[in-house]
């Protein structure tokens, strides 16, 4: 089944087409990996997906309600949550401050009822901290829950960010790079992470150079080059095309 | 539950704060509370009482300033617009027709909101630092605007002759404010009800959403927080307070003239947030008394407060961007 559907999309940039009319899908259900060479466009796609980006011509579909040009609020509201490439946490607030921001605005908005600390907003607050010590035991984060963000190493903020992520309980987790830049005992670890939460039912689109990590968690895998979708396939398929391996290896 | 269980339930909450320490703080809070309530009766010169009422003027105005520039992080330049355009509208609402002064303070926050969702929702648009100027822009224009529109705001003449007001509350209650005393009590009921909103917005979840999108607007918008709404609301309830603050300051001096638009009130209003730390209830009370009592005490020239003002900011900036708020934290540290 069609969880997010993308119909001929393009971006340019001052001519140069980041995306080029890009058309696929994500099922639900399934890991996705979008990989491609650097520069390919596959940041771009997820900036489009998101709303941080107006796609220039195409379309994107989510759940069969149309996204394209929402500001990512909205497409937040809706069940897309996202990761950033560049780690990005709110630095001079707490970890559990960091964890709550990721799910008040999906339970109530009521700016009155939040001042007031209506019995609904109080409830909601216990959840939320309770989901949050929850999620942060997952990662083995924790005991750092009083810890401003900005003391974490980079492996803690890149946990901290995936399991932000996790916190609305979205249909679908697009991540930017999970496993860039951390030790193998952290990859293994993220993997772990993944699997467990696309176990639990989140639809998971990553974007990874990671080969092993790509080879290991994806069921299918879209193969992105200058913009164009060049293969899509299960990872044994994609292993042996010939257009992917020019793509990264050249000739 | 025993009684033991209960004082260890507080002081768990209070991150392990002793009890004596706790009695002390409720102490400190009595005895201030006590010269507060009393002060006008133990001095005799009328002049300690303005610089006091003052300093709850500076007090309630960079509250509501931090609400914008420390909380949502956005640097308006706006907020004297709205402290003077509720200055001028108390002043001609209680001349031309006699409004009473209950009405005018809620016209005064009124104005500053609906004035604000005009301003904010456009200059918002613009982001960063265009967002600084365009609220400038704002500002000049309603200075001009005074300046000029001689028919209803006498220009650079001013407006005098406010009367002393009265507050009723439907036959229950009157109190004329005659003298300076009378002002400095409404002043102390002001500076308690902003202290009291900064508060509930400060922690609760809309002060949380202020933070989110003052460390990263791009984050906070990724995890379903409209950013635009929550600006313009802090935006909203800054300018309100503005604005009543503005009715006040018509009363009490009874003079409403355009100077009171000019840059220096932003001036004093940045370095009182920034010396005393952002998104800091304490550092900020403290910073403003110490901008309005120390020059009035040291005597000194406006032109060297300025410069002297100036030095402050950049020492403040450069050795302690926490400002009085990181001083009071290291402090409780190390005790």
């Amino acid at each position: 089944m069609k969880m997010l559907e993308i119909t001929s999309l393009t971006k340019r940039f001052f001519g140069y087409k980041a995306v080029n009319n890009v058309s696929t899908e994500v099922r639900k259900g399934e890991i996705l990996a979008l990989i491609g060479p650097n520069g390919s466009g596959k940041t771009t796609l997820f900036n489009c997906i998101t709303g941080f980006l107006q796609p220039d011509t195409g379309s994107i579909h989510f759940n069969g309600v149309e996204i394209t040009d929402n500001a990512p609020y909205k497409i937040s509201r809706l069940g897309i949550a996202r990761t950033f490439q560049l780690v990005r946490i709110f630095p001079a607030l707490n970890v559990l401050e960091n964890m709550l921001i990721a799910i008040q605005d999906h339970q109530e908005r009521s700016f009155f009822s939040r001042i007031i600390r209506s019995p609904r907003v109080r409830q909601n607050e216990k959840l939320a901290k309770e989901k949050a010590l929850d999620l942060l035991s997952f990662v083995g984060l924790e005991d750092l829950q009083n810890e401003y963000a900005k003391n974490l190493s980079y492996g803690q903020r890149k946990l901290l960010t995936f399991v932000l992520a996790m916190m609305p309980e979205p249909d679908l987790v697009l991540l930017d790079e999970p496993a860039a830049a951390v030790n193998p005992t952290m990859i293994k670890h993220i993997k772990q992470y993944i699997r467990d939460l696309n176990n639990l039912g989140t639809t998971i689109f990553l974007i990874e150079h990671n080969m092993d990590v790509v080879m290991d968690l994806a069921d299918r895998i879209i193969v992105l080059d200058y913009g164009s979708i060049i293969a899509e396939g299960k990872p044994e398929e994609i292993k042996e095309n010939e257009k992917v391996i020019e793509a990264y290896f050249g000739h | 539950m025993s009684l033991s269980k209960f004082f260890s339930s507080i002081n768990s909450r209070l991150k392990g704060k002793s009890k004596f320490k706790l009695s002390l703080y409720l102490i400190a809070i009595l005895i201030i509370a006590i010269f507060l309530i009393f002060f006008p009766k133990l001095v005799t010169t009328p002049y300690f009482i303005h610089i006091f009422v003052l300093a709850g003027m500076y007090i309630v105005l960079s509250l509501s300033y931090d609400l914008v520039v420390g909380h949502v992080g956005s640097l308006s330049l706006a907020h004297p617009a709205f402290f003077g355009i509720g200055a001028y509208a108390g002043a001609l609402l209680a001349i031309k027709l006699g409004v009473p002064m209950g009405i005018t303070l809620l016209a005064g926050a009124i104005m500053g909101a609906v004035l604000a969702i005009l301003i904010g929702i456009p200059s918002f648009r613009l982001g960063g630092h265009s967002f600084a100027i365009g609220t400038l822009g704002f500002a000049l224009a309603v200075e001009i605007i005074v300046r000029n529109w001689v028919k209803v705001t006498r220009g650079p003449m001013g407006i005098p002759g406010i009367p002393k007001p009265v507050l009723r509350f439907i036959g229950f209650f009157e109190w004329r404010l005659e003298n300076l005393g009378d002002f400095y009590y409404l002043m102390l009921i002001l500076v308690i009800l902003t202290i009291v909103l900064y508060k509930l917005v400060d922690t609760s979840r809309v002060g949380r959403a202020f933070r989110a999108i003052r460390e990263d607007e791009i984050l906070a918008s990724a995890n379903a927080i409209n950013p635009l709404a929550n600006k313009m609301l802090a935006f909203t309830i800054g300018a309100s307070i503005a604005g009543v603050a503005g009715v006040f300051y018509a009363y009490w001096f009874s003079l409403v003239s355009p100077e009171i638009f000019g840059m220096a009130l932003t001036t004093t209003l940045l370095i009182i947030v920034f010396v005393g730390g952002r998104t800091s209830l304490r550092g900020i009370i403290v910073a403003a008394l110490l901008v309005t009592v120390i020059p009035e005490f040291l005597r000194i020239t406006p032109e060297l407060r300025l410069v002297l003002y100036g030095l402050i900011l950049l020492l403040t900036i450069l050795f302690f961007p926490e400002g009085l708020e990181g001083i009071f934290q290291r402090v409780e540290k190390r005790k």
